[in-house]
């Protein structure tokens, strides 16, 4: 009956373009309903609820807040290291990322101390490590590691490579934040071949 | 009506699924409280934080290095400590109803 009539089709049609507009994105959906209402800012530091009637909830198309910038795609568009991961210094030298060194406006940036410290194993002088304080000191101040995680002084700390992929020392951060030791071995042992 | 409403609904519960993606430094903290075992535990990333901000700038006197050294908990946060530092909707967007799946998603 609905499809043999122009009248029946044109009802058909009708009804379909009602039924499918309202599954369609925001665009047609606001066309028809008008603009989505936008939710009351939450007072000051209030983390309790704020309810709202329920019409108001539905109308509000996505409850969770947009990011302002996309950081993932910020993070992708970052230089990346032989192994894969993300190349942090390469990134701040060419200033790609440009991190603030404090919330105040007029915070200065920590002084950069450009002093490479050599240790050398006694059993073992292939296995030397340059350890470089530049990169660290553009983004850590001396005392994030010393003297909590290391002793100012070359050779005073009992490192080994057990102790790193346990947790201590270097391994504070290489790992869980900074480049992974067991990806990158020539990065600290400079004698090694690359 | 009724279908736009349910397809609103299904947009909103859709959206938050696709966000998840695991970086390195992300930190998902454990939960200690029994209380609201309904809403998955918050994730820090690292990466949109170092991006911004030199280490120094929470380390060490907001946070220690050392996964699970400070108890964190939302009424600390309410009262400006650890990520209500900045999490206050001043400096960054703040603890609200509306932003919970932002860290706890």
């Amino acid at each position: 009956m609905l499809g043999r009539s122009w009248r029946g089709r044109a009802l058909a049609v009708f009804l379909a373009f009602i039924f499918l507009g309202g599954c369609t994105a925001p665009p047609l959906l606001t066309a028809v309903l008008g603009p989505p209402l936008v939710p009351a800012p939450v007072a000051g530091k209030l983390r309790r609820p704020v309810y709202k009637p329920y019409h108001e909830f539905t109308m509000t198309y996505n409850l969770v807040p947009p990011p302002k910038a996309d950081w993932p795609s910020k993070l992708k568009a970052l230089p990346l290291t032989a192994a894969g991961g993300t190349d942090w210094v390469k990134a701040l030298n060419e200033n790609l990322i440009k991190p603030k060194p404090g919330l105040d406006p007029k915070a200065e940036d920590e002084p950069v101390m450009d002093l490479d410290v050599v240790l050398t194993p006694k059993d073992a002088p292939d296995f030397k490590v340059t350890y470089p304080h530049k990169p660290h000191t553009q983004i850590l101040s001396c005392d994030n590691c010393h003297t909590g995680i290391f002793q100012m002084q070359a050779g005073a700390d009992p490192i080994t490579m057990e102790k790193i992929f346990a947790g201590e020392y270097c391994g504070r951060c290489h790992g869980p934040v900074a480049f992974d030791p067991a990806s990158a071995c020539p990065r600290c042992h400079t004698a090694m071949p690359q | 009506m009724r279908q736009a409403a349910l397809c609103l609904a299904l947009l909103v519960l859709a959206l938050p699924a696709a966000q998840v993606s695991a970086e390195q430094g992300d930190i998902v903290f454990t939960r200690s409280s029994k209380e609201g075992k309904e809403y998955p535990p918050a994730t820090f990333p690292h990466y949109v934080h170092r991006m911004q901000f030199k280490c120094y700038v929470c380390h060490d006197a907001i946070f220690k290095m050392k996964a699970g050294a400070d108890k964190v908990s939302m009424d600390a946060i309410d009262k400006g400590k650890f990520c209500g530092t900045c999490h206050n909707a001043t400096t960054a967007f703040g603890p609200t109803f509306e932003s919970c799946q932002r860290c706890h998603k």
